[in-house]
């Protein structure tokens, strides 16, 4: 079941990267909105980063430190 | 010292709410155009002229940003690692893992004349616990531990579409200290439709290797070096994709050397060893992930969709999905938004909740540590934020929110998440 969801949801995801277009400048007023930056509150990502990192076992790869500094990192 | 820091770090909120702002930017130009007549004659002074310009703000290093983040984490839940009981201790459950965690997180943002941007961010942890480790029982060193450290990020643009960026910083968490040292690249390409971007960091932890027993045997250290690419695609005039891959290689002392592994009884007979924890001297890490953010303009709300798959040389594999929507109220002065998050993921390839004495003596792999074990976790969050003007105006904007996040793990731990922040655009 939870591979069903998953995968599921990895199509949707992919579904939304079929169409690749050149959109000029004066055209993207709405990738301006804060809700579509690459990170949308880089305090509240590093917070709850940190809870998955010491909770979790897949930190790493994504250029944080994956256990260094404290021993909350796995 | 570190609860002084957190009181200015309070002080510092209010300090620099009350900073001037662009609006009462004396250079600023009025558009007020009711005079009772004709304005006088501006008389030429140099010397007043001169002043003017070196005093100028916009011609120095000037603030962009500024931000803070306070969190109260409560977490509940059992694990092996605590020897914490709640008076009828049950071993196949482990030790009482209570916890409270104060998080203080701040960041300034600042451009300097040459255009380039620094942020720095202060962290600060202050955990409480009933007795989070097996050491702990013993000597309750933990029952209180703080971390503090910095956090420095660099980004300069050369010829336009050219980007590089330094990264830098420090934390120190009791007997843990660790810094790090990276930097990137990044091109746009196709009229800005497409940014590259390669990272790296190098990251260096020094600690105090403490064993179940709470002996000292001195320093020890850990490496961890990580490169990451990414590409971010304008899909549509609403529509971002984001994919990034990373790999982490991590060489040094892996193991946390005061987590322990209960000894396995034989038949009939009573044992309470532990022995400590053994990791492989290397760990190599993998992670892609893919990021989808799309414009909803009849709603005037954005969903992002994101998944991220991970694995390791130490047979851990992990799916991590989140689904998050934003929907803006009252003419872009407010946003609420809510978020779910699962995530899945195997155990550690030597994961043993006891391990036999002849096991131990010949070196065998081992943790029993609970968040290194077999399960799926789910999240959800719920938060509002509040602006002082519509977000889109330039100019001086302060925002304040208000954010509860649920975890929960299906070994029976979870976290609640009290959270408040203030952020101020200058």
């Amino acid at each position: 079941m939870r591979a069903l969801f998953l995968c599921g949801f990895v199509a949707t995801l992919l579904s939304g990267l079929g169409g690749c277009v050149v959109v000029p400048a004066y055209d993207r007023g709405t990738l301006a909105d804060p809700t579509m930056a690459a990170t949308v509150d880089p305090l509240e990502a590093r917070s709850l980063g940190k809870l998955h990192r010491s909770r979790e076992a897949a930190a790493g790869g994504d250029g944080t430190s994956a256990g260094g500094g404290c021993a909350c990192g796995n | 010292m570190l609860r002084g820091l957190l009181f200015l770090s309070c002080a510092g909120i209010l300090m620099l709410d009350a900073l001037p702002s662009a609006a009462d930017d004396p250079y600023a130009a009025s558009d007020d155009t009711e005079t009772d007549g004709p304005a006088p004659a501006p008389v030429f002074d140099p010397a007043r002229d001169a002043a003017a310009d070196a005093e100028d703000p916009r011609e120095r290093v000037r603030p962009t940003f500024y931000a803070a983040r306070v969190g109260f984490f409560f977490q509940d839940g059992r694990g092996i690692q605590s020897q914490a009981t709640d008076g009828f201790a049950n071993p196949s459950l482990g030790g009482d893992e209570r916890l409270f965690v104060f998080q203080a997180l701040q960041a300034f943002g600042m451009r300097a004349r040459d255009g380039s941007r620094h942020t720095a961010t202060v962290p600060v942890d202050i955990l409480t616990a009933a007795s989070p480790d097996a050491l702990d029982a013993i000597s309750t060193a933990s029952r209180i531990n703080e971390s503090a450290g910095l956090q420095m990020n660099s980004a300069f643009e050369i010829r336009g579409d050219h980007h590089l960026r330094l990264d830098y910083g420090f934390n120190v968490e009791e007997t843990l200290r660790t810094g790090n040292l990276g930097g990137g690249y990044a091109i746009d390409l196709a009229q800005d439709n497409t940014t590259l971007a390669i990272n790296g960091l190098f990251i260096l932890d020094f600690f105090d290797g403490i064993t179940v027993h709470g002996f000292d045997p001195g320093v020890y250290k850990r490496r961890a070096a990580t490169v990451s690419g990414s590409i971010t695609q304008v899909l549509s005039p609403t529509t971002l994709g984001i994919v990034t891959y990373g790999m982490t290689h991590q060489w040094g002392i892996l193991q946390q050397t005061w987590n322990a592994t209960p000894e396995r009884c034989p038949v009939d007979q009573f044992c309470n060893g532990i022995f400590g924890e053994l990791f492989p001297s290397s760990r190599t890490r993998h992670a892609i992930s893919g990021e989808l953010a799309q414009h909803l303009r009849a709603l005037d709300g954005t969903l992002r969709l994101r998944y991220r798959y991970y694995q390791d040389d130490t047979d851990v594999r992990a799916h991590t999905a989140r689904v998050r929507y934003y929907q803006w109220l009252a003419g872009h002065r407010a946003w609420v938004s809510a978020f779910y998050r699962f995530h899945d993921q195997t155990a550690i390839g030597f994961w043993t909740p006891d391990l036999s004495r002849s096991d131990a003596d010949n070196g065998v792999l081992r943790s029993s540590d609970s968040d290194l074990a077999e399960f799926y976790a789910q999240e959800v969050g719920l938060s509002t934020r509040i602006f002082s003007r519509r977000r889109h105006v330039d100019g001086d904007v302060r925002s304040f929110e208000l954010a509860y996040v649920a975890y929960w793990r299906s070994t029976g731990m979870n976290v609640h998440i009290l959270s408040t922040a203030f952020e101020r655009q200058f």
